[in-house]
């Protein structure tokens, strides 16, 4: 639909708009109103078929269901009537009537009832009596037995049976029937009816024009069906859903409407049924879906062609529509954009009468008033136009001008001239003229357009005097503008001033401008423009002239500064010149000096000029500049100085420290004294002026410079002051020349000397380079061509050092030693000799050359050697050796040199003393080094081993590690007895994979390895390398380990090797003596661990033996006092309440015997509580309770329990107590158990006196102590009797009773308060039982 | 009124002093030999006190207190736990089972009786 929308919509609107958005609004509209049409018909549509759908599907199934229900009613009716006719027959009891009347009966009925095809009749017993049928003889009395028959039971039961369906002779379906009769002995009657009626019936049911009815029983077989092959097939229909769900309503379930469903032959269809009533039979009728909605179809394909005949007419009105809303709007868009394109003028149409159409017109209205407003603009632009002309033509004109100045820096007349012309162009004047103040005048500088006649009056260049009331006049000396707009009427011109009148008269002048140019507020000249007619300047015009004025004064500036500048820089470059010479050849006077005189000369427009130096009285000529005569630079530049009189002007030069200007030779006093110097300068050279300038240094005259005119012209002040500093640059050059020479020899000297130290302290113990290095320097510094440096060896002198070419270095390396004896009188063997500096000028003229000694000679003639320098080198006056160096030419050595060879000399005495002791200190810095290496190490091994005494392992790694790396070993084991193998202990440096090995493979003893062989002989075994052992059979473990040298130290312990240290290397390298030495201290270290830790773990074992056994003791005190008390609860229990008479009183000598009982009880009960409360102890499970308490309160408590006791004793009880006693803390109710136990003991073994409690407190713990009168304790006994099941005197115990635990478990309570329980006694003398408590017990102190 | 107590038990030595002791101050006795009978007699009989030895078979006596006292309906019920542990410890743990007090075994009859006395007065 849009395909063909799309080229109308082009046509419409032109090419305007951009094709991409023309379409889009318009197919908005026509899409969306499209739809909407859609959408409503198409549920219109769907809506109607699916309300027609139900409807047809509703009538249809009502249709069938009502044949269905007519069919079943047919079929219950028949069924009914056969009913009926039979049981008419069981009406007649069987005792009455006879068999005839009923087999009369029996006939009649199957007249009557052509569906019933036989009739039996059965007695009440079930015996068949008569058979009627019409297909066989009727039987009569035949006596069959039916008793167990269905048929007559069935009956029996329900009055009536209908049997199950079967067919007869393979086409005709029959059912049995028997009915009962109502009385007793009636009997039974069965029917066999032909149900082809049901047939007949359900053919006939007509259902469209492919549907059919059909029959089912109960059990869901069919038993009726138009196709009578699916009957004899016995077909089971319960299969089929629609039969299942007929059969669930029948069984009285929820009716299941199934509609549609599938059939026997699998075709889909509309299904309806109905029962039939007394049978439990189901009619169906089955309608083919398809048939049933084939009229449906019909109508989905109608509501479908009206569908699409709505959306062709919904397409057409919707493009008709959209078309209608987008032209318009197309046109506003069109319109628009050409306005916005600038076209004013143009106006948008658009007719629709509504909002389109205002805001078309609101666009035009729009249009026209930019069109105006645009209008405006134009003009105002044009007259800015014009203004920015006028002023940019102004600024071109200065811009020119500053060009100009620019571009002729110094120069004014090109400048002035194009401002004149620039001004006079712009302003439109006719002529002009820039003048300048000048000697109370005008000087006219330059003009322009003037006539020619003007100038002829007044020409440039010329100064001219003006009367004051000129406007020029007036303009310089009011410093103002003067704008005469009509000469005639200026007052100038009225007081008939010439100048003026001429100007009016001669030159037209009406109009003029006087510009002043002012400079520091000062006028220096003025800008005059003229014109011919009465026309006055604008303000601009004024403004530029003025402007004009002010770049014409910066304009004579610039030029005056730039000449200045130009001068000095002249001046500068000359004397930078002169410094560039100076620096540029340090130390070379003459060029400095020749630079300098070219330069005095030249600036000082000077003829000539010469550099005089003064030494002593006389003077030297050491630099002549200029084209001097040959025979004056003859005389006076010969080298050698001259002496001078007194009068020439040198000489006053000297003698006055001042510079001397003579501005004519010829009248001067030397000149006229007739001194050589002056009158050869004027004869020969025609010298006229002469200007002399000392060169001072140190307030001392070294010099002069002088400079000469052939002219009597003197020199300016600016050209002496140059002179002048030429000189003072001189005497710097020549001091700096003196210093440089300085300079560069001791810097030559220092850096030889620093590169020799720097040579002895970066080869610090080796001499070699270091005696190389100072002959290298020596010769260099000292320019000789080669040397030597001889070391004494005895009588002789061996070269250990050569400089020089290589043939004669080669000639020294192979043949080092010179015996002197062998060459007597050799200027060496006089060094020798004499241990002096030995100096030789000429070889050729010494003694051994003039002799002939073929050494001398050899040097002499075949090396070239002239000048000889020996130095010795001498060590507390004992010559150790020389320095030799040759010149091959005749040339003596400096004193300098001399001395820098001495320098050398005693420099290497030093070194090869420095060296000797250097290697001395070097060896016992080693040897120190080395032990002190081993110490340390041993002390830290020492250190480990002591930390960590019971940590074997720890302190075998340590031994190994650190003897391998104290004897540089790579690698390092221990291997430890154990049974009777070694087994690896502790490794250093081997791998994971190598330990392993080592682990699995224990080595036993023998000669294969190293272990088994020390473990053999007991004793320390070296093997250097391994694989070089003829016995060495450990091949694994080589391979494993990867060693070469093996050394192994037994581990003996008791005569023993209980284990082999062993140390390797990879390489092939034996053990030093010192190294076997050290290992050796290592492994005494490991026995002593290994002992150490066999004993501590024997120790460990047998305490945790005892401590298991202790704690089973307890244990079991624990258990055993349990299991005793329960006894004792049931003894004491019944004891005491027989003695409370619960059971009757008993007799007097029962009751004694009771109280024995219960005393003796009693005490086996105090036993075990004691038992208990030690075991307590001793399984640490007694545990405090700390709280505060009142020692008062304890004493009274056990006071008034024991006070019966002393008193059945008559013993007499005390109690002493301080007034105040402090609160306490600890456990109470244990404390008082424990003095209860010594004031108890203290009465039982008292049998006559006192027993005393005293209590007292001090330094933070408090005493009680208990004494008696008793019998007192043998020394010997007190300290048993704090043990377990000890008294003093066992044979007491029987009298006196006691477990003997009371002491040792009060002993405990009191330890632990951290306090202490003693015994003071002497047999005899009485007992008194202490015991001290902190007051303060804030923790229970453990049982150590 | 006939008071009832609850004798829990296992010893039928220790079980006839109770008899005798509690017979001749008229009170009722019932028994129950381990602690699982105690917890059963204790909801069926409602006593008006219970003896609880401690080491018994089935269920100690702890853990009898225990469920006693969380039954809302017996948790008024004095509990006097009556026992031979007399370690350390061992108070502490019939305390926190919940008992309302502690006599250790052997005991004397009439001591007994004063305690029973005291908390059915």
């Amino acid at each position: 639909m849009t395909d063909h929308a799309a080229p109308l919509q082009a046509e419409i609107s032109g090419d305007v708009a951009p094709r991409k958005t023309r379409s889009r609004l318009f197919l908005k509209y026509a899409g969306l109103f499209v739809a909407v049409v859609c959408v409503a018909l198409l549920t219109n549509g769907i809506f109607e078929i699916w309300v027609s759908y139900r409807e047809h599907k509703d009538a249809l199934i009502q249709i069938q269901r009502e044949q269905a229900d007519a069919a079943a009613a047919k079929i219950g009716q028949f069924i009914k009537e056969i009913e009926s006719q039979v049981g008419w027959t069981t009406q007649l009891l069987w005792s009455v009537g006879t068999i005839e009347q009923r087999r009369f009966d029996a006939l009649r009925l199957l007249r009557q009832v052509p569906a019933i095809t036989e009739l039996a009749q059965v007695d009440a017993s079930g015996k068949e009596q008569l058979r009627v049928s019409r297909l066989a003889m009727d039987v009569v009395g035949s006596g069959l037995d039916l008793s167990s028959d269905p048929k007559f039971t069935e009956a029996v039961k329900k009055k009536i049976y209908y049997g199950p369906v079967y067919f007869r002779r393979e086409s005709e379906p029959y059912m049995t029937l028997s009915l009962a009769g109502t009385r007793r002995d009636a009997g039974v009657s069965i029917a066999e009816v032909n149900l082809k009626l049901i047939w007949d019936v359900v053919s006939k049911i007509k259902v469209g024009e492919r549907g059919h009815a059909y029959v089912v029983d109960a059990q869901g077989r069919l038993i009726a069906h138009p196709d009578i092959s699916l009957v004899l097939r016995n077909t089971d229909m319960t299969r089929l859903v629609q039969v299942q769900a007929a059969q669930r309503q029948e069984a009285g379930g929820a009716p299941d409407d199934i509609e549609t469903a599938t059939d026997i032959q699998g075709r889909k269809v509309l299904t309806a049924f109905a029962p039939v009533a007394p049978l439990g039979w189901t009619v169906f009728v089955e309608l083919p879906v398809e048939e049933a909605y084939e009229p449906l179809i019909t109508s989905i394909q109608r509501t479908a062609l009206v569908l699409l005949g709505a959306l062709c007419l919904a397409a057409l009105a919707g493009i008709f529509l959209a078309r209608r809303m987008v032209v318009p709007i197309q046109a506003l868009r069109a319109g628009a954009a050409r306005i916005g394109g600038g076209d004013l003028s143009q106006r948008i149409t658009v007719k629709t009468g509504d909002e389109l159409e205002a805001l078309a017109d609101q666009f035009n209205d729009m249009a026209g008033r930019l069109q105006e407003s645009y209008a405006g603009l134009e003009q105002k632009v044009e007259a800015r136009t014009h203004e920015l002309s006028e002023s940019l033509e102004q600024q071109t004109a200065t811009s020119e001008v500053l060009k100009v100045i620019s571009s002729s820096p110094g120069e004014l007349e090109p400048v002035f001239q194009a401002m004149l012309e620039s001004a006079t162009r712009i302003c439109d004047a006719k002529f002009a003229n820039l003048w300048l103040s000048q000697d109370d005048g005008f000087l006219l500088a330059a003009s322009h357009g003037v006539p020619a006649e003007y100038h002829e009056r007044l020409p440039l260049g010329v100064v001219a005097h003006p009367g004051p009331s000129l406007p020029t006049a007036r303009a310089t000396s009011s410093r103002l503008v003067v704008h005469v707009p009509d000469l005639r009427e200026d007052q100038s011109y009225l007081n008939h001033d010439q100048v003026a009148v001429i100007g009016v008269e001669t030159f037209k002048i009406r109009t003029l401008l006087a510009v002043p140019m002012l400079k520091d507020q000062k006028a220096v000249g003025a800008i005059v423009i003229y014109r011919q007619e009465v026309r006055p300047f604008t303000d601009k015009q004024i403004e530029l002239v003025t402007n004009f004025a002010a770049q014409a004064v910066i304009a004579i500036e610039n030029t005056r500064l730039l000449t200045e500048l130009r001068d000095s820089l002249e001046q500068q470059t000359a004397t930078s010149e002169v410094l560039r010479v100076i620096s540029s050849s340090p130390g070379e006077l003459e060029p400095v000096f020749s630079a300098m005189l070219a330069n005095a000369t030249r600036l000082c427009e000077a003829s000539y000029g010469a550099m005089w130096l003064r030494e002593g009285d006389a003077w030297r000529a050491v630099a002549m500049h200029g084209d001097l005569p040959a025979p004056y630079l003859d005389r006076w530049r010969s080298g050698a100085a001259s002496k001078i009189g007194a009068h020439v002007p040198m000489a006053r030069v000297l003698a006055t420290r001042q510079p001397v200007h003579v501005p004519d030779m010829r009248e001067d006093a030397g000149y006229l004294a007739g001194e050589l110097l002056p009158v050869s300068a004027v004869e020969e050279a025609g010298i006229r002026t002469q200007f002399s300038v000392p060169m001072i240094r140190d307030e001392e005259i070294v010099g002069v410079i002088t400079i000469y005119r052939r002219e009597v012209k003197p020199f300016t002040g600016k050209q002496v002051e140059l002179v002048t500093n030429f000189a003072a640059q001189a005497v710097i050059a020549i001091e700096n020349t003196r210093l440089l020479t300085e300079l560069r020899e001791s810097l030559d000297q220092q850096t030889a000397t620093s590169e020799v130290l720097q040579v002895i302290s970066s080869s610090p113990g080796e001499l070699d380079p270091v005696f190389q290095a100072m002959l290298s320097n020596a010769s260099r510094i000292c320019e000789a061509k080669f040397g030597n440096l001889f070391l004494r060896e005895g009588d002789n002198l061996r070269a250990v050092a050569v400089h020089g070419e290589r043939d004669y270095a080669d000639d020294y390396q192979r043949n080092p030693v010179i015996v002197l004896r062998d060459h007597p009188g050799i200027p060496l063997d006089r060094l020798v000799t004499t241990k002096e500096v030995l100096h030789v000028p000429d070889l050729r003229t010494d003694r051994s050359y003039l002799e002939k000694n073929p050494r001398i000679l050899a040097l002499v003639d075949t090396a070239g050697a002239r000048t000889l320098l020996g130095v010795p080198m001498l060590k507390e006056d004992e010559l150790i050796g020389a320095i030799v160096i040759y010149r091959q030419e005749v040339r003596p050595f400096s004193d300098k040199q001399i001395e820098l060879v001495t320098n050398f000399a005693a420099q290497a005495v030093i070194a090869i003393e420095n060296t000797r002791l250097l290697n001395e200190l070097q060896k016992r810095t080693d040897d120190l080094s080395g032990s002190l290496q081993q110490q340390t190490a041993t002390a830290e091994v020492l250190k480990v081993i002591s930390r960590s005494a019971f940590d074997l392992q720890t302190v075998l790694d340590t031994l190994v590690a650190s003897a391998a790396r104290l004897c540089e070993a790579d690698k390092g084991v221990i291997f430890q007895l154990q049974g009777n193998e070694y087994r690896l202990a502790a490794n250093y440096g081997f791998s994971h994979e190598a330990e392993a090995f080592a682990r699995d493979h224990p080595l036993k003893p023998g000669k294969g390895s190293v272990t088994g062989r020390v473990a053999l002989e007991g004793k320390l075994i070296h093997i250097p390398d391994v694989l070089a052992d003829p016995d060495y059979q450990q091949s694994g473990y080589q391979k494993a380990f990867g060693y070469r040298t093996n050394l192994g130290v037994p581990l003996l312990r008791e005569g023993m090797t209980i284990g082999v240290f062993v140390l390797t290397r990879d390489e092939v390298n034996p053990f030093t003596e010192s190294q076997i030495d050290l290992v050796t201290t290592f492994t005494d270290q490991a026995v002593i661990a290994m002992e150490n830790v066999r004993l501590f773990d024997e120790i460990q074992d047998k305490s945790r033996q005892l401590a298991e056994a202790s704690k089973h003791k307890s244990q079991f005190l624990a258990n055993m006092s349990h299991e005793l008390r329960t006894p004792m609860n049931a003894i004491l229990g019944y004891t005491e309440l027989i003695m409370d008479n619960i059971y009757g009183e008993p007799t007097e000598k029962m009751r004694g015997v009771l109280t024995r009982v219960q005393s003796n009880g009693k005490h086996l009960l105090g036993l075990i509580n004691d038992v208990l409360d030690l075991s307590k102890i001793e399984a640490g499970q007694l545990s405090l309770a700390l709280a505060d308490y009142s020692v008062k309160d304890i004493v009274h408590s056990v006071f008034s329990s024991v006070e019966s006791l002393a008193k059945n004793k008559k013993l007499d009880l005390k109690v002493e107590l301080p007034q105040k006693l402090p609160v306490a803390h600890g456990d109470e109710r244990r404390l008082t158990q424990v003095l209860l136990n010594l004031v108890g003991n203290s009465i039982k073994f008292t049998d006559k006196g006192e027993v005393t409690i005293k209590a007292e407190a001090a330094n933070g713990s408090f005493t009680i102590a208990v004494r008696d009168t008793g019998p007192g304790i043998a020394i010997e006994d007190q300290h048993k009797i704090f043990e377990e099941f000890q008294q003093a005197d066992s044979s007491t115990t029987k009298e006196k009773g006691g477990t003997g635990l009371g002491l040792a478990i009060s002993k405990r309570i009191v330890e632990m308060h951290g306090g202490k329980l003693w015994v003071d006694s002497q047999l005899g003398h009485g007992s008194t039982f202490s015991f001290s408590i902190p007051l303060k017990v804030e923790r229970q102190v453990e049982p150590a | 009124m006939t008071k009832r107590i609850l004798v829990v038990e296992d010893q039928e030595d220790n079980r006839q002093i109770l008899r005798d002791l509690l017979g001749s101050v008229d009170m009722e006795m019932i028994e129950a030999h381990d602690g699982e009978a105690a917890v059963a007699q204790a909801g069926k009989h409602k006593p008006d006190l219970i003896l609880m030895d401690i080491q018994l078979p089935v269920m100690d006596g702890y853990e009898a207190t225990r469920r006693i006292k969380a039954n809302p309906a017996l948790k008024a019920i004095p509990i006097i736990v009556v026992t031979s542990y007399a370690l350390s410890g061992d108070e502490g743990k019939a305390r926190d089972a919940g008992c309302d007090a502690y006599v250790t075994k052997p005991y004397s009859p009439r001591q007994l009786l004063a305690k029973i006395n005291e908390f059915l007065k």
